[in-house]
């Protein structure tokens, strides 16, 4: 069932700050997205809007066209897991919330539930409160892949995780995701390390919209172009430079020069490589010390 | 999916009642052979006056007082984390907060006529309790009614104060008071000396109350604690646990 959520100009104030600041978006049913922003830039409260944790200063959320706060039709289709999951009192047993999730989400898969149990290593008979943090991240994980709620996000639950159970966690969006496509909206500061997940990315920065585009037209607007230092410094020198690294003769980087064909071609046959911009390099521009001045 | 096949719709305050009777059944039995202990000893080296159930009654408050303050605290985000709303969540709160008071009640009251029965039996003097509308363990029907009140406003008072308390955090104490001061205007209605409630007094003799009367105060004071709650909670805020 694809559902799209539209944010239609939603703000959220709390006493002293502004978090977001009239937010319009829209995130199309049945895809992954990407959810990025620096700290504080507002990620948290927005899915905290959009999951109806929440009720925003103003705007609201629609979930295919349903107001989404304190409706029952709609909230049910969602789920949202934070950094820490919602789970019972550390005295009680893994087991206990597994149970206890199971008997609200009438959509719950206890195979895929069992497999990530395993895959993760976690174990049920466990207290929660004994729980290490990569161990609560993985619990987070299980709960919000096995209740297969048609709209599943992640606010950064994963980070915990080691990067052996952060890659099983991957695998098992991807998998899931082919199998049986639902909407799952991911936040993350491990960029480079899940982007070649996403469809689409959403960027938002100090409340806003900073951006929203697929990750493909995102990565062809930019190039990474890697070669004999001077080569590269020469082919560059007309455009916007978003990183640069070297390694003795040999540089990369990362600018926004125009990916067409031509300019490919003679980048080719300078010598250099061409690689789509790494998503990272992208972000810390768009969103480093004077993304503000525009 | 309807909303009548929802489990969240029916399902917490039954899942939450099913738990807690169960573990209250099982921690009133050495409760009951403690306070049963302690009556024996008492009649060795003296009189047993007062009933000690009735002062076993006051951990079964805190009790309920105890699971309300767990249930807001870790049942609200979970049931909003797994697609319940606030209205739904608050109307299970409701439901369970009635339910559980007449279980704890019934628990009570069975103590209390267990408490007589033993104490004839073993010929010990018989216990007296100090509430208003019963001397004896055996009028079954007042000690009910007078717990089953009891343990309700209990339970309601203080979902408001933990309700206030999570959405406003330390201005959330105003409805700890609150529900403190209903507590205590219906343990002043239901015991020896109205304390609370003295003024009234001025204008109502003693003897014109009833438990007629102290049960509906008490209906009054829990209807208009759940109102409160209602108010305060129907548009809560999930805190993130990683800030709590």
């Amino acid at each position: 069932m694809s559902m799209d959520i539209q944010v239609s100009s939603v703000g959220v104030e709390f006493s002293d700050t502004v978090a977001l600041d009239g937010i319009d978006l829209s995130l199309a049913g049945d895809r992954i997205h990407g959810l990025l922003g620096r700290n504080g830039a507002g990620k948290s409260t927005l899915l905290s809007v959009m999951a109806g944790f929440r009720k925003p200063t103003a705007g609201e959320v629609f979930l295919d066209g349903m107001p989404v706060f304190e409706n029952p039709n709609a909230m049910s289709q969602m789920c949202l897991i934070r950094e820490v999951p919602d789970t019972l009192d550390a005295s009680e047993k893994v087991s206990e919330t597994l149970a206890l999730t199971r008997r609200m989400r009438p959509s719950w898969d206890e195979t895929l539930a069992r497999d990530l149990l395993d895959r993760l290593d976690l174990d049920t008979g466990k207290k929660l409160g004994s729980l290490s943090r990569g161990k609560r991240a993985a619990l987070g994980v299980v709960i919000g892949m096995a209740t297969r709620a048609p709209v599943t996000m992640f606010d950064e639950s994963y980070l915990g995780l080691d990067a052996p159970s952060r890659y099983v966690f991957y695998g098992a969006v991807l998998a899931d995701f082919m199998e049986r496509p639902r909407t799952f909206v991911i936040s993350t500061h491990l960029i480079e390390e899940v982007a070649s997940l996403f469809e689409e990315v959403t960027i938002i920065h100090r409340g806003r919209l900073l951006l929203q585009e697929s990750a493909d037209e995102l990565t062809e607007s930019g190039a990474e172009v890697v070669g004999p230092a001077d080569i590269v410094d020469r082919f560059v020198a007309d455009h916007t430079i978003l990183a640069s690294r070297s390694l003795g003769s040999t540089k990369a980087v990362t600018t926004t020069a125009p990916l067409d064909e031509t300019w490919r071609r003679s980048a080719r046959e300078g010598g250099l490589e061409v690689r789509p911009v790494p998503l990272q390099d992208l972000f810390i521009h768009l969103t480093g010390r004077g993304a503000d001045d525009g | 999916m309807t909303a009548s096949n929802d489990p969240r719709q029916w399902g917490l305050a039954g899942y939450l009642l099913s738990g807690f009777s169960a573990f209250a059944g099982l921690m009133a039995v050495p409760l009951f052979l403690v306070t049963m202990a302690i009556a024996f000893l008492i009649d060795r080296i003296g009189t047993l006056e007062q009933s000690i159930w009735e002062w076993a009654s006051l951990l079964v408050r805190f009790y309920a007082l105890a699971i309300v303050l767990h249930v807001v605290k870790t049942h609200f985000p979970l049931h909003l984390a797994h697609g319940g709303t606030r209205r739904q969540f608050l109307g299970q709160l409701t439901l369970f907060v009635v339910a559980h008071g007449a279980v704890l009640a019934g628990l009570t009251t069975l103590g209390f006529w267990l408490e007589s029965m033993v104490s004839n039996l073993a010929g010990w003097s018989t216990p007296t309790s100090s509430y208003a509308y019963f001397d004896s363990g055996t009028d079954v029907v007042a000690v009910a009614s007078t717990f089953m009140v009891l343990f309700v406003v209990w339970g309601a008072a203080t979902a408001l104060g933990a309700v206030s308390r999570y959405r406003h955090r330390d201005a959330g104490g105003l409805g700890v008071v609150a529900g403190v001061l209903m507590v205590m205007a219906v343990e002043s209605s239901f015991g020896d000396g109205f304390l609370f409630l003295g003024f009234i007094g001025r204008f109502v003799t003693l003897d014109q109350w009833s438990i007629g009367v102290s049960v509906a105060i008490g209906v009054a004071l829990a209807l208009l604690a759940t109102f409160v709650t209602w108010l305060v909670g129907r548009n809560l805020n999930v805190k993130n646990p990683a800030e709590m």
